[in-house]
């Protein structure tokens, strides 16, 4: 008997989970899902509440007793928040997308059937990290190349600087996603270690290809890509 | 790679130099080259997540030129995927059938989830 797929196909291609850390997710959210989680890991958690504690010590040698309000202002919806989803009466935002059920992934053919062969494809398996190790140097500038990194491209950290760079990152993303099917690519997450130190933490994208020829054909690309830097030498290459 | 392609070469000088210049950078890969029936993959209660959360162009049969993305999840609960070794076809899955398996086959097809 055929394997049973548990999800309808769809007729746009979904996000992956790389992308989805594109987006902002949740009110009072300043950065996307993905930048969040790695800017996050720039400064250890004491750091952060002492930032916290000066701002609000400016605040309120500036307006007084008001100044209590804008964090417990946010700490009020967010418990408030967190109650509801915990009791039911709202829609709990951590249970989207799960499916309660046992499942397994089984690469489909051509015309999107599975057959009845398990692991009936071989599959390429491609880990990129990256970590940056200094204090010294890391200038605004390095964190967003790895803020960029981390949220837009699984290549780059070592892009040369410059006003080209948000055109570079621009280009790449989009020339993976357009070439996913030339590249073989399936899909990306990114991710971040859960500390093994206490921050600047190593961050990986997990990339799924069918060949290790597209993949070889992906690297090249992405080779000059990063070389050339600008959009033009793309074109020439096209 | 072809290290005598002479874009490529071009490629690796670049990369050599930047990796000279940003010392304080780590930067590493791994690839895993895995051969039909060399891996397998299970997820419980799960949202869809790694091999799980790739999708492939496909067509529908009879419908030229209509693309659809298919997900790669697939019913676990019954038949040969029940098991590691099954899945890796090393066996017909009966290995755990003496312990009971309380995960329901849940149709999330049918409900349009997507």
């Amino acid at each position: 008997m055929d394997f049973t797929p548990i999800l309808a196909p769809s007729p746009t291609k979904p996000l992956s989970q790389s992308q989805m850390g594109n987006r902002k997710q949740g009110l009072f959210e300043l950065l996307p899902s993905g930048a969040a989680a790695v800017f996050r890991d720039q400064l250890s958690l004491t750091t952060w509440l002492a930032l916290g504690a000066i701002i609000q010590s400016i605040l309120f040698a500036a307006i007084g007793r008001w100044a209590f309000l804008p964090a417990l202002t946010l700490v009020a919806y967010r418990f408030l928040d967190s109650y509801l989803q915990a009791s039911g009466l709202k829609r709990n935002d951590y249970m989207e997308a799960v499916m309660q059920t046992k499942f397994s992934a089984q690469i489909p053919d051509s015309e999107g059937r599975f057959g009845s062969k398990p692991a009936d494809s071989e599959v390429v398996v491609f880990l990129l990290g990256a970590r940056i190790n200094q204090y010294n140097v890391l200038g605004p500038r390095h964190t967003r190349h790895l803020l960029i990194v981390e949220t837009n491209s699984p290549f780059g950290a070592l892009a040369p600087g410059g006003s080209e760079l948000d055109g570079y990152f621009t280009k790449m993303m989009s020339d993976l996603q357009d070439r996913s099917e030339e590249y073989g690519l399936l899909g990306s997450s990114s991710w971040l270690s859960a500390g093994e130190r206490s921050t600047k933490n190593e961050i990986m994208q997990l990339m799924y290809f069918r060949t290790t020829e597209g993949l070889h054909q992906f690297a090249r690309k992405s080779f000059l890509l990063e070389y050339n830097g600008a959009a033009t030498k793309l074109n020439e290459y096209r | 790679m072809n290290t005598d392609d002479p874009i490529h070469r071009e490629g690796w000088n670049w990369w050599n130099k930047t990796v000279t210049k940003h010392p304080h950078i780590s930067i590493w890969h791994e690839v895993y080259s895995v051969p039909k029936g060399r891996w397998e993959t299970i997820y419980a209660n799960s949202h869809p997540t790694g091999l799980g959360a790739t999708s492939f162009k496909t067509m529908a049969k009879g419908e030229e030129g209509k693309e659809l993305w298919t997900r790669p999840l697939v019913d676990a609960t019954r038949g040969l995927l029940r098991t590691s070794k099954g899945r890796m076809s090393q066996s017909n899955a009966t290995e755990h059938d003496a312990y009971s398996d309380s995960y329901e086959a849940m149709d999330v097809y049918d409900q349009g989830a997507s």
